[in-house]
């Protein structure tokens, strides 16, 4: 009787990657266990405390004065198209003087590369205290912070867009003997526009969650507003202003995709 | 030199080709091949105008004070010569924090893990055991997730107090939802043939998810999983800020104390970590090759 030879369903390579990341995590979370002391089981116990807050505190939703969050939510909003917009002209220039294929002089494109690092390592809720130093709170501050992660996130964007572009178009150009300035302007712009818009939406999308949150922490906006009725303990006025930001949230969602599907397609 | 112009005469008929058709290429009247599609051109000229004009109405109504800006920026190399003096004398309170911060992004996404791998299973349409439930749960998914995570914590601090357990829970809100939402994803894009395959041999829904659908949805996953923890980091990194424990506190703290060459050290270590964490993800992708 020889031994069948059997198929395994997943390959044995892939197999030994899974354990490995497997066991990877359950030491991580078993370390990160310890040193929390946190176990679920504590938050499910006082699951009753939990539903009494939310059903209690928080809900019904009020909107305590239309005029203030109107114009809170309108700030935000501002906050982030102005971010966007801004730091995809800045990133658009920058991103061509860090790319592999567009780059003019070689030592620049690294410190364009560590700069946009810096700028999107630190998250932008600590860049507005750094921020604070200098100018003080208010929307000046919140629109900065935005701008600084939004530039740090779209250079490196960008600068991989351009360099997926490259290949046979840019070489038929080359051999032609089309100068850098034409070759970035019928190349490599009209095929990475489609990638940039992208980016630039997503940029939009994210800058609209932080912008609440930058405002939490003195940038302005709907952010600081919420940030002062919870300190007041005005739970229900809070949380009108969190399911508004969520519905704003929402709206712009959608209204990114739908432009992917219609401009992008 | 060969004279290519024989083969292009000069009256070439018209290739009547209806454009706008996909598969096809665009030609002009004269039957050259069309490097741009004016439709497409027109949408996106339509998109930036409309986007540089919202911006710039945006700027107005933000209606910035330039002289603040201004003395802003005068005053940015003072606060950079205060941030310059750096002061270590905190650092083993930092450290902790820091550690409590990377653990607390541990723990929420590892639990977050485990829910939205469960939750994305009933979200799944190729899994769903209920169609209907899979349209409910992607709508109260959606909200979850239109709230920023560190709204959540703000939230959850309010109800258990102080400590990390805030921390954890807020983000694993909006971390289990995200999951569920990408691992959902990456359940539909396993081959309908091998999930038929499986059942043809009489294998049970559990059967056919543990042998098929995690195995060739595990490296889309897995890229999930690290750009999740990545941001679960910067989450639990900044919610000390706004009242929550961890490396965000100390930051705060710093500042408020004026203390800038303690916060200094602080916001150094995040950013040591942060860009830790992108180099070695960008190693481990460029290693699997392309993801997603």
């Amino acid at each position: 009787m020889d031994k069948q030879q059997r198929i395994p369903l997943t390959p044995k390579k892939q197999k030994r990657a899974a354990t490995l990341t497997f066991l990877l995590i359950a030491a991580l979370f078993l370390v990160a266990s310890l040193q929390t002391q946190y176990t679920p089981v504590e938050f499910l116990l006082n699951m009753e405390n939990f539903w009494s807050f939310i059903f209690v505190d928080l809900l019904p939703p009020k909107i305590a004065d239309w005029e203030t969050i109107g114009m809170g939510v309108l700030q935000t909003i501002a906050m982030a198209m102005v971010a966007s917009l801004v730091s995809a002209v800045i990133s658009l220039v920058l991103a061509f003087l860090g790319s592999n294929t567009t780059a003019p002089w070689k030592p620049l494109k690294k410190i364009i590369r560590a700069f946009a690092s810096l700028q999107r390592n630190i998250p932008s809720m600590i860049w507005t205290f750094l921020l604070i130093m200098s100018f003080g709170i208010g929307t000046v501050v919140g629109t900065l912070a935005l701008l600084i992660t939004t530039c740090g996130f779209l250079i490196r964007s960008f600068i991989e867009t351009i360099d997926e572009v490259g290949g046979e178009s840019l070489e038929a150009l080359q051999a032609v003997g089309a100068g850098r300035l034409s070759i970035i302007t019928q190349v490599i712009l009209p095929a990475s526009l489609p990638g940039f818009l992208s980016w630039l939406l997503y940029s939009l999308e994210v800058n609209i969650r932080s912008s609440t949150l930058v405002g939490a922490v003195g940038g302005g906006g709907i952010g600081l507003i919420m940030m002062g009725y919870i300190k007041q303990f005005r739970y229900h006025s809070a949380m009108g202003v969190i399911l508004l930001v969520a519905v704003i949230v929402i709206l712009v969602d959608l209204l990114t995709n739908f432009l992917r599907k219609k401009v992008l397609a | 030199m060969t004279d290519f112009t024989e083969f292009y005469p000069a009256s070439a008929p018209a290739v009547e080709e209806p454009a706008g058709k996909p598969g096809l290429l665009l030609r002009d009247r004269r039957g050259r091949i069309r490097v741009k599609d004016p439709a497409r051109d027109r949408a996106l000229k339509w998109f930036l105008s409309l986007f540089v004009i919202l911006g710039v109405a945006a700027l107005f109504f933000l209606n910035l004070d330039w002289a603040q800006v201004w003395e802003g920026v005068l005053r940015i190399p003072e606060a950079i010569g205060k941030l310059c003096k750096v002061d270590f004398s905190q650092i083993d309170v930092t450290f902790t924090s820091l550690f409590e911060s990377i653990a607390v992004a541990i723990l929420s996404t590892v639990y977050s893990l485990i829910g939205g791998m469960v939750l994305a299973v009933f979200l799944a349409k190729n899994l769903t055991p209920f169609k209907g439930m899979a349209a409910a749960l992607s709508a109260v998914l959606t909200f979850l997730r239109a709230i920023p995570s560190i709204i959540w914590v703000l939230l959850i601090l309010v109800c258990v107090g102080f400590g990390p357990s805030a921390g954890i829970i807020g983000i694993c809100i909006f971390s289990t939802s995200f999951f569920a939402r990408s691992f959902a994803q990456c359940y539909e894009e396993v081959p309908q043939e091998t999930l038929e395959a499986l059942r043809a041999m009489g294998a049970g829904r559990v059967k056919v998810f543990f042998s098929a659908v995690l195995p060739s949805a595990f490296t889309g996953m897995l890229a999930w999983t690290s750009i999740s923890f990545e941001s679960n980091f910067e989450a639990s990194a900044v919610l000390g800020t706004v009242g929550a424990g961890g490396i965000g506190y100390v930051i705060s703290n710093c500042m408020t104390r004026y203390a800038y060459g303690q916060a200094i050290v602080a916001i150094a270590l995040v950013l040591a970590f942060t860009y830790a964490m992108e180099l070695g993800f960008t190693a481990i992708k460029e290693r699997n090759g392309k993801i997603g």
